[in-house]
């Protein structure tokens, strides 16, 4: 068969070789890397579609091919193992026999499907739901993730209507903001595969309290721990006195859209809490937002803010506005399979775009990357959580 | 699916479940359990006598299975798929030659499905001729019971074809070469099974290797040393090999290892042009897997997407008590990386159990600490009967409560599985 150059990802056209790794008439594996290609962005290897002998190769180191072009030629010969052996049914997703089947036929991963069934398990229609390209999935009874009315963002009838109550102090709070922080930020997007299986291990493991368990405490467990190896991130500047206050304590910001507008109560301590006490208090303190429920002093005192866009449904690049006098804000898009380059080759994967915004008067952008950094490597896997 | 369809078999349609395994064995199990209901009955009050004529039996048995052979075929012919007999051979990656009685004729193929099913193994030192030293195929067409025979394998081939004959007549050894009965399964299974075979008078010898026969005595050699068994006839059941060393596999770019079977990828491909089924390849040989298999091999090959994976394959023995299991045994859970935790119901519990004759059985379940079932394991009265439920349990990821909570009908042996469900 002839091998072409696949497409990259990311619109990109063409690709470099850069060294090939297999030599004409060479038997490959499939899988096995055939010719290492740079890209505007990085170098890919790309492998094997199948397994064969390589007759011919097509472009020396410093030739571009375009997508679509012959790379090489490979011919299939005698089978080369394709068996993979069989998985155990322990640990696997929960899903009955007619789901997993749903599964193949669409193409999607059970690993990476949200559940939504009792006690974790997983239903034809998060199936579909993960196919259609939405991660998050509400059941109706979990509070944490009940939203209001979605019909009415954004209505309003004719005519000019006064800016009052939350919308005002909104108003006021961005306005300063924006003019008088100079944001930078940095906006990434993190396999979340891990992340999505922690979830439902846990919500496994912890069934009587499924519903609490979702996708969101766990993004707050994950900020409040980068934001302790980050103190300076987790800070208010006090401009007019020219002096950054480093706060011990990590009190976290949760942006919650609610039907009078945006209300953003503080997980205290959060840096300190178990997962089960960070998920109920999380929980509660959306269900208050929305209801009007939060005392003066829930909304006071946060040290950083979290705002989970992707839970309004979509989102991928966002640019938070600060709120003062705090000095960052880390924002969370949608849950969705979106090509991912793993170990060169690309695939599709649930992934978890994240926008890391600073106050550079107080941060440079050295911050911003290692601050992104060591959150990255905290979503993409989970378990790093239980070191501290 | 739409694809043209072109089935290749050398003998008859059906396959070793439906002509020599199975089928066949489950008829002569059913006729040895008749002529052994009336010494069963007798502990009940009831007197009765039971012989079997074994000329009857086989006729019997035949036109079981040429009423299914016909059935099949009509199935075959109704789905429009062109039967051709002969033997097949690859001899490129798209092609197979058919011979046929003094002639051959090629296929040209998008996509060819291995299923040739597998043969019963022999040993070098033991030669099956057919009239006294049998293999399956010949125990299930006896048409006389031999006074005294040596079973060699105690795998669920030869148990379930000893036991038969025990019921039959037969005085019965057993000769296995590991340490315990249906080596392959969960232990306990095959201990609980022993009891009961050496309390009906089965002879059981672990740890036993067959070395020679000399036209009166099987010669063996076990942990007490080497002895001699004087038998009228022995069966070789020690396993059974795929057919796949004269089907030119290698021109079509198909690699077997050692053991003679095709490794193939979840979707049955073991290349683009070739996909396998059945004993051929991984697995245990069984007719329900093999179908299982083929469903997935027919999609992939009419370019759908379809993989198997299933959570459990049953595996049922049909001795007396019969012998069921799907799924995890507590070690396989433990290196699956679960925490397993057991629950073993003793079949005493079962006033049902009980109707059928002494226990000695037991329901073991194999569950995650968080309760989902990965695994049951049953010797018992119909214990091929009960497995069904527990496989779709663990298919559809019940817990131990689903199970227990569950209401069954009482008095059924189907209870024990909820009672041990329910069991802390």
């Amino acid at each position: 068969m002839e091998f072409r150059l696949p497409d990259l990802g990311e619109g990109l056209e063409e690709a470099e070789v850069v060294e090939w790794l297999v030599a004409e008439g060479a038997v490959v594996e499939r899988d096995q890397p055939l010719v290492a290609v740079s890209t505007d962005k990085a170098v890919v290897e790309l492998p094997s579609p199948m397994a064969g002998r390589v007759s011919r190769r097509f472009g020396s180191a410093g030739e571009r091919l375009r997508v679509g072009d012959v790379v090489a030629v490979i011919e299939e010969l005698a089978a080369v193992g394709a068996a993979a052996p069989a998985q155990r049914p322990a640990l696997r997703p929960r899903a009955a026999p007619s789901v997993r089947r749903l599964a193949v036929e669409l193409g999607v991963d059970l690993q990476a499907v949200v559940a939504t069934g009792p006690q974790g398990r997983i239903l034809a229609d998060d199936v579909r739901r993960m196919a259609n390209g939405g991660a998050a999935p509400p059941p109706v009874s979990a509070p944490a993730r009940t939203r209001p009315a979605a019909a009415g963002v954004g209505q309003a009838p004719p005519g000019r209507h006064p800016l009052t109550g939350i919308r005002r102090r909104t108003a006021e709070v961005v306005a300063s903001a924006w003019s008088s922080i100079p944001h930078i930020a940095n906006m990434d997007e993190v396999d979340a595969t891990a992340l999505l299986d922690a979830r439902t291990r846990l919500q496994r493991a912890a069934a009587e309290h499924a519903e609490l368990i979702g996708v969101m405490p766990l993004l707050v467990m994950a900020v409040a721990h980068t934001l302790r190896r980050f103190p300076l991130v987790n800070a208010h500047l006090d401009a007019a006195a020219g002096e950054v206050e480093v706060h011990a304590g990590v009190h976290i910001g949760l942006a919650v859209a609610s039907a009078d507008g945006l209300v953003v109560p503080v997980v205290r301590d959060a840096e300190r809490r178990g997962l089960l006490d960070l998920a109920a208090e999380v929980a509660r303190l959306v269900t208050a937002a929305r209801s009007r429920g939060l005392r003066r002093a829930e909304l006071e005192g946060a040290t950083c803010t979290v705002t989970n866009y992707g839970s309004l449904g979509a989102g991928r690049f966002s640019i938070p506005i600060i709120r003062p006098p705090e000095v960052a804000i880390i924002g969370f898009g949608s849950i969705a399979p979106r090509p991912l380059v793993v170990d060169g080759q690309v695939v599709a994967r649930p992934t978890l775009p994240y926008a890391v915004t600073v106050d550079h008067r107080v941060l440079d952008g050295d911050v911003v990357c290692a601050f992104s950094a060591v959150l990255a490597a905290t979503l993409a896997d989970p378990l790093s959580l239980l070191l501290g | 699916m739409g694809r043209s369809v072109v089935l290749v078999e050398r003998e008859h349609l059906g396959g070793v479940c439906l002509n020599a395994g199975c089928i066949p064995s489950k008829a002569l199990i059913q006729v040895a359990n008749a002529v052994a209901f009336p010494e069963a009955a007798a502990a009940w009050g009831v007197e009765a006598d039971a012989r079997a004529d074994m000329e009857r039996v086989q006729a019997w048995m035949s036109s079981v299975v040429g009423r299914l052979r016909a059935d099949v075929e009509g199935l075959v012919r109704r789905a429009g798929v062109s039967v051709v007999r002969g033997t097949a051979r690859f001899s490129t990656a798209r092609r197979v030659v058919v011979a046929t009685a003094g002639s051959s004729q090629h296929i040209e193929f998008d996509h060819a499905v291995v299923a040739t099913g597998s043969r019963p193994m022999t040993l070098r030192s033991l030669a099956v001729d057919h009239v006294r030293i049998l293999d399956s195929t010949d125990a299930l067409a006896l048409r006389t019971i031999p006074r005294c025979v040596a079973v060699i394998g105690g795998g669920y081939i030869g148990l379930e074809l000893g036991c038969a004959l025990q019921k039959l007549g037969s005085a019965v050894t057993v000769v296995e070469i590991a340490g315990r009965l249906l080596p392959a399964m969960h232990p306990a299974l095959g201990g609980a099974l022993q009891q009961r075979l050496s309390a009906r008078g089965i002879d059981v010898l672990l740890e036993t290797a067959a070395l020679d026969d000399d036209g009166t005595a099987l010669c063996v050699r076990g942990p007490a040393g080497e002895r001699r068994l004087a038998v009228d006839a022995v069966i070789v059941a020690v396993g059974r090999r795929p057919n796949t060393d004269d089907l030119g596999l290698d021109r079509a770019g198909v690699a077997c290892d050692a053991a003679g079977r095709i490794a193939v990828d979840p979707s049955r491909r073991a290349t683009r042009t070739v996909l396998a089924v059945g004993d051929v390849t991984d697995g245990p040989g069984l007719a329900h897997k093999a179908t299982a298999e083929a469903e997935v091999a027919a999609a992939t090959a009419a370019g759908r997407r379809a993989e198997f994976a299933p959570a459990c394959i049953p595996e049922v023995v049909f001795t007396d008590p019969e012998v069921a299991s799907a799924g995890l045994t507590p070690d396989q859970a433990r290196e699956a990386g679960a925490e397993a935790v057991t629950r073993r119901l003793p079949l005493t519990a079962s006033a049902r159990a009980l109707l059928h004759g002494d226990g000695g059985g037991f329901v073991e379940l194999v569950a995650e600490p968080g309760g989902a079932l990965l695994g049951a394991h049953i010797v018992g009265p119909d214990a091929a009967e009960l497995i069904a439920e527990a496989a779709l349990a663990i298919e559809l990821g019940a817990t131990l409560d689903d199970l227990a909570l569950t209401i069954h009908p009482h008095p059924t042996l189907s209870e024990s599985l909820a009672l041990a469900a329910a069991m802390s």
